[in-house]
């Protein structure tokens, strides 16, 4: 079994049973009770504080709570300023939808703090890999503290800190082909921050084979380019072409601007995705160059 | 005829002063590699005015080529 950290697994992990009705029915209450109406908004709004404190006094799962609250048509403050970029509705979908982060080094740490701050309900994380010294100019999970400690750990405290509402599944493994439909058959999406050119063809083709949209990224110094991959469509696959030794990335580094930018890009997709938009990426790839300050939509 | 020529990232050593190339008409972007002197092994995706093309496309005036090495890093 590759997960290390099944406590946390998708949904319920025992049937319903009749006490856990009046469990939610109880919170419901409670939760309506201390919810508050503000005429701008459409909607009620609960602090994160007083949904923790209810979560527990009801006996219930944090991610579980916020299901709850969503369903009753009130909004976790932690979300307001989501709004409206993303609807009410919007929002629910994103806390309903689990994504695969394959590598949590400079894209994926990144894409962990915005998808986790957005309110992407559940994470699978994959990376076998540890920090050191030489990820700190650009990697966000990489602290004096986390040197040479599993990125997946990093990455699961970090998102535990930022977003407790989420679930979190962890896989500390360099990921082979025959992981993949195991950790993508819970999941709506997989998001591609490897590092390396060669796994990247793998991911696509088991994705592809799983029917599952792939949001991927790739840099080398001050370029840098996103794009989207639904079963069947075009993909990006050309630039991945030969060894890891053969990618740009190991003459010209990465860095902290390009990451970022690209870790954003993929961000967004993942979020327009989820929320049930229409990717802006499929079968293009947006580039971006920053030693000439170009960016372009290049079509596959 | 004149194409802009814009080469990323290990290759953008190869972009020409101006950026832009005198060519004979049917020009492919084959022979803008010829002509800049950039290794073909290195070379692994072209984009013609933003769309993805073959080597052997033929380019027109005032055409716009990007030229990309592999690209993994993350």
């Amino acid at each position: 079994m590759l997960f290390s950290s099944m406590e946390t697994a998708w949904g319920y992990s025992r049937p319903l049973e009749a006490g856990d009705f009046l469990k939610h029915d109880s919170f419901t209450a409670a939760l309506k009770r201390d919810a508050r109406l503000d005429s701008d908004y459409p909607f009620s709004i609960i602090s994160s504080p007083c949904l923790i404190q209810l979560a527990r006094e009801h006996g219930l799962e944090l991610f579980e709570a916020q299901s709850i609250c969503l369903d009753k048509h009130i909004l976790p403050e932690r979300y307001l300023r989501n709004f409206s970029s993303i609807s009410f509705s919007e929002q629910k979908k994103l806390a309903d939808s689990q994504v695969l982060l394959v590598g949590l080094g400079g894209l994926g740490g990144y894409i962990l703090e915005i998808l986790g701050r957005a309110g992407v309900g559940g994470f699978v994380l994959a990376d076998g890999d540890c920090f050191e010294d030489s990820n700190l100019n650009r990697q966000i999970l990489a602290t004096v503290d986390t040197i040479e400690k599993p990125k997946v750990i990093a990455a699961k405290v970090r998102l535990e800190s930022v977003n407790p509402f989420c679930r979190i599944q962890t896989a500390r493994a360099f990921l082979k082909a025959e992981d993949l439909p195991g950790l993508v058959k819970d999941v709506h999406l997989v998001v591609d921050a490897l590092g390396g050119v060669e796994f990247r063809l793998v991911l696509l083709r088991e994705t592809s084979r799983c029917k599952i949209p792939l949001v991927t990224g790739f840099v080398a110094g001050n370029t840098g380019l996103a794009s989207t991959v639904y079963p069947g469509g075009k993909s990006p696959a050309m630039f991945w072409q030969g060894k890891n030794s053969d990618g740009a990335e190991t003459v010209l580094g990465n860095t902290a601007p390009m990451v970022s930018l690209i870790a954003s890009v993929q961000s967004q997709e993942a979020i327009r995705i989820l929320s049930g938009k229409e990717s802006g990426l499929s079968d293009r790839v947006f580039m971006a160059d920053f030693e000439t300050m170009s960016f372009e939509l290049l079509k596959l | 005829m004149k194409i802009q020529v814009s080469c990323f990232a290990t290759l953008s050593k190869y972009t020409p002063e101006d950026g832009q190339v005198e060519l004979e008409e049917g020009a492919t972007p084959d022979l803008v590699l010829d002509r800049l002197l950039i290794p073909r092994e290195e070379v692994k995706i072209v984009f013609i005015n933003g769309q993805h093309a073959g080597m052997n496309a033929v380019l027109k005036h005032g055409d716009r080529l990007g030229i990309f090495p592999a690209i993994g890093g993350g």
